[in-house]
């Protein structure tokens, strides 16, 4: 999860004044509005697609540049620059052949020597990219055997790699930055202004937190896009943000907060949409800081104690949709709809902590063997769902006797002091998933155990250990599908987390708007066939 | 001169201060990274060591400190931009927002301030006493959004939020729609302290024998007040302009500017802050504490011009 998430961002536009707005700048040609302006609350950090990491320079990114291959909204992969793909007997080797209708903003054909030399960069210790810990552990080579080909060589089959790391990865033009010494690139003027782009729109200009603006690309290899210009507006705060949906200043904003739902459905000339995200939000247990929760009855009890229903329905207003593993429902290959979750049940909780032996102790908190129940939760400060959430989690423990210290610190700190070196008791917090792929390993598997690692609870299951390698190294989908099946019924039975609830997106836009499609992956996804009426 | 010379050790001090405060405070530039499930922990490590974040801050510190003495602010770790250029970018905005805003303060806080400390526990000074205690307690994002309401989303008279129309041609009267509420919100919430110094300071001021004496020898009451008075009561009153005025120019207003996405210092500050962003923070603290020892010396300075008693050797 990144910093920068849209997390609650508003736009759309009253239609009155969105009119002037892009007469601004109309083409006589058409009466329709040639301009479409977004709003956000974050700015990039910046536009070269090798060093960015912010969700806004994701969103920018998705408009100047063209990937090998997209992801569709319901996880399928779809060929863009690649018109297809094959896989070498062996799992190892990856061919994608390339169109030859693409083509840099300057005139140069995109080849899959530019593809090579984005992966060069991205492997180059000394660039620092922050895609060096995804790559260099599982690719070997990238080769370009003709100008239209391109291979990739990983160093043992890897099934995530396909749709997972890879999807969307854009090129950046080797003919352009290739006299760039590789430690230099970086902080060259080519994130700030990345003139030379492939994609359905081209740089304009960019002014820090203040806006972005992109113009169609003449030269784009794909069906030209309809909307004109695009402005990307940073507005930092969300009631401004509404605000600016009122006057028409913005016209599309990637989320609405559930509680500004109500009052811009009744703006005139705005529709919403609503979506489940790729994101999920879970109470996490740390095995090596809190040993009760090696109970698996403490865990289960915990479960049943936590009312997530009423958390959907009272912190998210009903913008969530109850979550019971770590595989997205849309991912429907790998999904078991039959993983039954731990629903509210306090009695069965109570129970259960009874039968184990934990009883009241003379601080009114349940103990076994001189060990309280009484731990530390976590979450970062600045947002207000987890704070409500972990506060919801306090009472309804309370009433089990368990003793929850809610401890709410800044992100910064928060990661760095406590999540990153796996000390900590009990959190609550949210992952993002930008791919469809739905292996986690990295989350969950004993080899990612802190301080390399992500695995920061230190979870340590033995069946989803040997399921990870299954679906990590066979291609084969129905293998995979079947290892998916059993990780999900394994951390049902035990548990490495509460799961909470997969987090639902609001977007809200001009009536005006044509051809938009919300995606769990891509927030602009497929935005060059937009239009504007 | 001495003065002048003076303040180098206070630079270095703050520069001090400055620098182990920043690198004190808990978390790391690259925290963020860290909740991405496709990026592993070595990776930061390894970035750290890249921006020299593994070395010990003594060492660190020269660097920074002999960077800064070639006026080198360095480059932001969030996206490789040059410090310099996302501050030449964000002062002069902060400059039109806060400099007019300042100008109208001026502009109305000495009269206000003036007939309040003339017709002291008139109808005038109470009036004036409870706008400015009016002001002081008012959040200063609260009457903004509160503004918003009224003239955005009510009346639709004015932009919510941003710096221009993007994409219009250049016009004076689409920047002053969109300077009206923020410039309106700041001196409503700011120009109570002005007024309010100006008041206790002329109060002072007018019960002096020579205030007297200047009536009693006939002197007309405007020329007692805006000659006599005035000029004495601005002694003090400089040393507050030369504190506040500069390094508010500088320093921007973060929530305002957040408000009413105005892209100016504060925000700058502010985002910098939350994301570890070292060498912007230090660039924008150092230039803010610059400004507060220049104000400072102005001030100092200007006691000169008012008062002739006062001699600089």
């Amino acid at each position: 999860m990144q910093m920068l998430r849209r997390g609650a961002v508003i736009a759309a536009g009253a239609v009155l004044l969105a009119a002037p707005m892009g007469g601004a700048v109309a083409f006589a040609s058409s009466s329709a509005p040639s301009t479409l302006t977004i709003g956000n609350i974050g700015d990039a950090d910046t536009l070269d697609p090798i060093f960015s990491t912010s969700v806004p320079a994701l969103d920018i990114e998705q408009m100047i540049f063209t990937p090998l291959y997209t992801v569709s909204p319901h996880g399928r992969l779809v060929p863009e620059d690649a018109t297809h793909w094959t896989v070498s007997s062996n799992n190892l080797t990856y061919t994608f052949y390339l169109s030859k209708a693409y083509h840099w903003s300057d005139g140069q054909p995109v080849t899959a020597a530019d593809y090579v030399f984005s992966m060069d960069v991205i492997l180059n210790p000394k660039a620092n990219a922050p895609g060096y810990g995804t790559y260099q552990p599982i690719i070997k080579s990238v080769t370009a055997p003709s100008p239209y080909v391109l291979q990739v060589t990983l160093k043992s089959p890897t099934a995530p790699f396909l749709a997972g790391d890879f999807v969307n990865f854009y090129p950046i033009p080797k003919h352009i930055l290739d006299k760039v010494p590789v430690s230099k690139l970086a902080t060259n003027s080519y994130g700030n202004d990345p003139t030379v782009t492939d994609g359905p729109y081209k740089f304009v200009a960019w002014k820090h937190n203040d806006y972005i603006e992109v113009t169609a690309n003449p030269n784009y290899g794909g069906p030209p896009a309809h909307i004109q210009n695009i402005v990307y507006k940073i507005v930092p705060d969300q009631n401004t943000l509404v605000a600016e949906l009122r006057t028409g200043q913005i016209q599309f904003d990637e989320g609405v907060p559930p509680q500004d739902v109500a009052e811009v459905k009744k703006f005139a000339g705005i529709d919403l949409k609503r979506f489940t995200n790729a994101e999920y939000v879970y109470m996490g247990f740390n095995f090596k800081y809190f040993k009760p929760f090696d109970s698996l009855a403490v865990r289960q009890a915990i479960a049943y104690g936590i009312n997530r229903k009423a958390i959907v329905k009272d912190v998210v207003l009903g913008y969530g949709q109850l979550a019971n593993g770590t595989v997205l429902p849309s991912v429907k290959w790998a999904y078991d709809p039959n993983i039954k979750g731990y629903n509210y049940h306090p009695n069965r909780a109570a129970k259960l902590l009874a039968a184990h032996g934990w009883k009241v102790d003379k601080n009114g908190i349940l103990a076994k063997n001189g060990q309280e129940l009484a731990f530390t939760l976590m979450t970062n400060a600045g947002n207000q769902v987890r704070d409500e959430i972990v506060q919801i989690i306090q009472q309804e423990l309370a009433k089990l006797h368990i003793k929850v210290t809610p401890d709410i610190i800044d992100f910064s700190t928060l990661v760095t002091n406590y999540v990153n070196p796996g000390k900590f008791q009990a959190l609550v917090l949210g992952w993002q998933l930008t791919a469809p792929d739905p292996d986690v390993s990295s989350i969950f598997d004993v080899t990612q155990e802190p301080p390399a690692g992500l695995n920061v609870g230190w979870y340590n299951d033995p069946i989803v250990n040997k399921e990870d390698q299954i679906e990590i190294h066979n291609l084969n989908q129905a293998v995979r599908a079947k290892a998916f099946y059993k990780i999900q019924e394994e951390m049902y039975k035990n548990p490495p987390y509460v799961f909470l609830y997969y987090a639902q997106t609001v977007t809200a836009f001009t009536s005006n708007l044509r051809g938009y499609v919300p995606s769990p992956f891509l927030d602009f996804y497929n935005i060059q066939n937009w239009s504007l009426k | 001169m001495r003065r002048v010379l003076q303040s180098i050790p206070t630079l270095l001090i703050i520069m001090i201060a400055t620098f182990a405060l920043v690198h004190l405070a808990p978390g790391g530039p690259f925290a963020y990274l860290v909740l991405n499930p496709h990026i592993n922990r070595s990776e930061v490590l390894r970035l750290e060591a890249a921006y020299g974040l593994n070395l010990p801050l003594p060492i660190q510190f020269i660097h920074w400190f002999w960077a800064m003495v070639h006026l080198n602010f360095g480059i932001s770790f969030q996206g490789g931009q040059q410090v310099a250029t996302l501050i030449g970018a964000a002062l002069p905005n902060t400059l039109l927002l806060v400099g007019i805003s300042l100008c109208i303060i001026l502009l109305i806080s000495f009269p206000i301030g003036i007939l309040a400390a003339v017709k002291q526990y008139s109808v005038a000074d109470y009036t004036a006493t409870i706008l400015s205690f009016g002001g002081i307690s008012i959040p200063d994002f609260w009457l903004g959004l509160m503004l918003m309401i009224v003239f955005s989303i009510s009346l639709n008279w004015l932009p919510a939020g941003g710096m221009l129309t993007i994409g219009a041609p250049f016009s004076i009267w689409d920047r002053i729609r969109y300077l009206i509420l923020p410039v309106t919100t700041y001196v409503l919430v700011n120009q109570a302290y002005f007024s309010r110094y100006i008041r206790s300071s002329m109060l002072e001021v007018v019960r002096q024998d020579y205030i007297r004496t200047a009536r009693s020898k006939g002197v007309r009451e405007r020329v007692v007040i805006y000659k006599h008075a005035l000029r004495n009561a601005m002694i003090p009153v400089a040393t507050i302009f030369g504190l506040t005025i500069l390094p508010s120019l500088v320093g921007g207003a973060v929530i305002l500017e957040t408000v009413f996405a105005w892209p100016g210092m504060g925000r700058l500050y502010y985002q910098s802050a939350v994301s570890r962003d070292y060498p912007t923070i230090l660039a924008i603290t150092l230039i803010a504490a610059f400004a507060v020892i220049l104000g400072n010396l102005l001030a100092d300075l200007s006691y000169g011009l008012l008062d002739p008693r006062v001699q600089y050797d």
